[in-house]
């Protein structure tokens, strides 16, 4: 007993059972602790929803969350050491004013609303983030993306507006086309003048399809839901599209389905949407020609049929046009997008088209390959009775 | 027997091996070095030296050197305070046993929490140290390459001894140039203290073939060279002995532990502030002749390598000429021969006794020993007279 003692008495004081400590083991647990937190936010990081950025002070890209991820929809590999006025605008210089270097600067938070690349409205807010020394030494981006907000602000008022010309402008267009088509119909056609009021007539029907357009938009307009047959609207539409389509030297391929039962919707509504779809396709058939000087020709095909099951109507307008890159696809149906000059397009297209479609029960589908063309079709119910009786037509802003 | 262990660190020996001081601390992973001092080898320069290195490896430093001649715990625990506020991540101890200790005490505290006190006994470090690199300044204290630290307790008046694997330095370096300025006194008493780890090393319960080794070479390089290098500051060939007896002697007590001369003498270096090697070497006889019935064998080969003519003697005589020898080393390097000259009080001895009892060093004493075996040997040390002359 005494023997045991004494051995254990000499194992322990002459460390038999000890080592130096190692500092392997405690940076090991250190390790695991800091990814322990690292982990945590990450989650916490990726569960936001809007956009956070982190950028140093050469303006490039160290850190971005989810949100940011898909917002760019770029790989996190790719965005990271990118240049932020790059990312988020698809400059080559630094934005002037910059505000990062604002906050730097003053070290404080800074706010800017801006639109950024694919057309979104970002609320920006910058805060500098400091070293341990209390020296800045990057910015933290906190985006959130207010684009519907924006421009649903924009279309309220916009709406507002037109109704009001619209209503103006209603009564003397209607003296315009009413005393043109009784000159015409007094006129023999042989008349030097019967062209010119002939212009006036068409010009004047012209001003009354627009505002009538914007009657739509503005929700000042019901649509009137009727029997109607799908063909005769696709024929009336081609009637409006077909003269521009060929003018530009683009064919025009009609194929339409006999047996297409009848429906019942908005004859106005409907024939807008074909309108809108076959100008689009034309644009993109030109954009595209004018682009590749020897490229084949363009075509552009409309075409009804019904669903094998039965139960919808489709008319498809294809191009072979410029097609639509795939980050695009989400916002064209969005109020005011538009990648056409200013002059020629409001972006008010589509999303008049889809609110037209959605108001029959219907929607829009798109099947499109970039540099190869698009296919959009207008997919309706059929058998159904009126699917929303006099309904307003709902607009897609949300 | 027992199932042992040896460590030692690294150990950098040759004359000018101060130069490597820089270098050392950088390739531990230094970038700011914590310089614990001797006060005294301020004045000679070395620190200066030491620095001159530093700034050659690149490295920033804060030199330390508020501490007594036998560290204090609240000394060390500001010590640990002002490590970590300069941001410091390696200790170097430059000096004598003092310095080392200092200096393994802040290393402690500086990664573990809590008071010096919580460190005391066998074991109790829990945290890994920053590296810790030694260049002694004497040649005896052995403490650049033990697992052990000796602190004051300001309040209860002892010493506190501190046992732990993570003390023994990550690298010494030993520089045989550097004693040229150690005055004769201190050669002595640092010299005696060196003999008095090999003697009791080679003794201990602990000991093993690896300790002996290096205990029987240090006992024989003290006893050829200690004379000459009291003798002369400028004895390099004894300087360069000395250097390497305490380096022989601390690694042979670090892994083989002491015995009763160390358990005795912490009690009265608590008492009296004395050099730990004038109360060792007053003390290493009377217990020497305590023990010697326990391995009178091992008294012989210890006379044997300190040069004793043993032609006809018997084992028996030659263990007692052991005992003389060193006496005779002791006077002749002016160690005085009785505790009543270092001023002990005689009726302090029935406490000094008990507490030896429970001093660490003695689990490895050779022989048992009660309170009162102690109480006689502390008897015979004051009034210096040894029983069997
Ligand atoms: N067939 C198509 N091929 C390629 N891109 C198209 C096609 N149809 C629409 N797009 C893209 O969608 C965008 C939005 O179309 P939308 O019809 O809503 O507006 P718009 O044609 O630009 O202007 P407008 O209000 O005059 O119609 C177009 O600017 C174009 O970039
Ligand atoms: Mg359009």
């Amino acid at each position: 007993m005494v023997m045991q003692n004494k051995k254990e008495l000499i194992e322990k004081l002459t460390g038999v059972h000890s080592s130096k400590k190692s500092y392997y083991v405690a940076l090991k647990e250190k390790i695991n602790e800091l990814l322990q937190i690292k982990r945590e936010w990450e989650v916490t990081f990726s569960a936001v929803t809007d956009l956070l950025v982190f950028i140093n002070s050469d303006y490039e890209i160290q850190r971005v969350n989810k949100a940011a991820v898909d917002f760019f929809t770029t790989p996190e590999s790719d965005l990271l050491g990118s240049k932020c006025y790059k990312l988020f605008y698809g400059r080559e210089e630094k934005c002037s004013p910059c505000i990062g270097d604002q906050v730097l600067n003053t070290q404080k938070t800074s706010y800017l609303q801006s639109r950024t690349r694919y057309n979104r409205v970002l609320d920006i807010f910058a805060y500098p983030a400091f070293t341990e020394q209390n020296k800045p030494y990057g910015v933290t981006y906190y985006a959130k993306d207010v684009t519907r907000l924006i421009d649903s602000i924009k279309l309220a008022s916009m709406g507002e507006m037109s109704a009001g010309v619209a209503h103006e402008l209603n009564s003397p267009l209607t003296a315009i086309v009413g005393n043109s088509q009784l000159l015409l119909r007094e006129a023999s056609p042989d008349n030097p003048h019967y062209q010119l009021i002939k212009d006036i007539h068409t010009s004047g029907i012209r001003c009354q399809r627009i505002i009538k357009n914007l009657m739509t938009f503005s929700r000042q307009d019901e649509f009137t839901f009727e029997k109607i047959d799908l063909n005769t609207i696709v024929k009336s539409g081609l009637e409006l599209a077909a003269y521009q389509i060929e003018k530009s030297k683009i064919d025009l391929v009609v194929d339409l389905y006999e047996n297409v039962p009848a429906l019942s919707g908005s004859g106005n509504g409907l024939e807008q949407i074909i309108v809108n779809l076959l100008l689009n396709a034309k644009d993109a058939v030109e954009e595209k020609m004018q682009t590749e000087k020897n490229g084949e020709k363009g075509i552009v095909t409309i075409k009804t049929r019904i669903h094998p099951d039965n139960e919808f109507a489709i008319v498809d307008v294809s191009d072979n046009g410029h097609g639509i890159e795939q980050e695009h696809v989400s916002q064209i149906f969005n109020p005011f997008y538009t990648t056409k000059s200013s002059g020629k397009g409001t972006g008010l297209g589509l999303s008049v088209s889809l609110g037209i479609a959605q108001a029959h029960g219907g929607f829009i589908d798109l099947d499109t390959t970039v540099g190869e063309g698009s296919t959009f079709s207008l997919i309706l119910p059929l058998d159904q009775e009126a699917p929303v009786k006099n309904g307003t037509m709902k607009m897609q802003c949300d | 027997m027992y199932i042992s262990k040896f460590v030692t660190p690294e150990i950098i020996y040759g004359t000018g091996s101060l130069s490597q001081a820089g270098e050392c601390c950088s390739r531990l992973g230094s970038s700011r070095v914590f310089l614990v001092a001797d006060p005294g080898v301020l004045i000679c320069g070395w620190v200066e030296k030491a620095i001159f290195f530093l700034n050659e490896a690149n490295l920033e430093y804060r030199l330390w050197t508020d501490f007594s001649a036998n560290p204090r715990d609240y000394e060390v625990e500001e010590g640990a305070i002002l490590f970590n506020d300069c941001g410091c991540d390696a200790v170097l101890a430059i000096g004598g046993g003092s310095a080392v200790d200092a200096a393994k005490a802040v290393a402690t505290l500086s990664t573990n929490r809590g008071k010096i006190h919580d460190f005391e006994g066998i074991d109790m470090i829990k945290e890994p140290l920053p590296p810790l690199i030694v260049i002694p300044s004497t040649a005896g204290s052995g403490a650049e390459v033990s697992q052990f630290a000796i602190i004051s307790d300001s309040k209860r008046k002892i010493k506190m001894t501190i046992i732990s694997k993570s003390l023994v330095p990550d690298i010494a370096i030993t520089d045989p140039l550097i004693l040229s300025t150690v005055n004769s006194k201190v050669t002595a008493h640092t010299g005696m203290e060196a003999l008095s780890h090999a003697i009791e090393a080679y003794l201990s319960l602990a000991a093993t073939d690896m300790t002996d080794i290096h205990a029987l070479h240090a006992i024989k390089l003290i006893s050829a060279n200690l004379r000459s290098s009291v003798a002369s500051q400028v004895d390099e060939a004894a300087k360069i002995a000395m250097s390497k007896a305490s380096l022989h002697a601390g690694i042979a007590f670090s892994n083989a532990v002491l015995g009763l001369t160390h358990a005795m003498t912490h009690q009265v270096g608590g008492l009296l502030d004395l050099p730990i090697g004038t109360i060792n070497a007053v003390l290493l006889p009377y217990v020497m002749r305590f023990n010697l019935i326990a391995c009178v064998d091992k008294y012989a080969s210890i006379a044997e390598v300190m040069g004793a003519q043993t032609d006809n003697m018997s084992t028996r005589e030659k263990a007692e000429e052991a005992i003389n020898m060193v006496r005779e080393l002791a006077r002749d390097v002016g160690i005085p021969s009785g505790l009543a000259e270092l001023g002990l009080p005689e009726d302090s001895i029935p406490n000094l006794s008990r507490n030896a009892i429970n001093d660490a060093c003695f689990i490895t004493n050779p022989r048992d020993a009660d309170e009162d075996d102690i109480i006689n040997i502390f008897r015979s040390a004051l009034e210096a007279k040894d029983g069997e002359q």
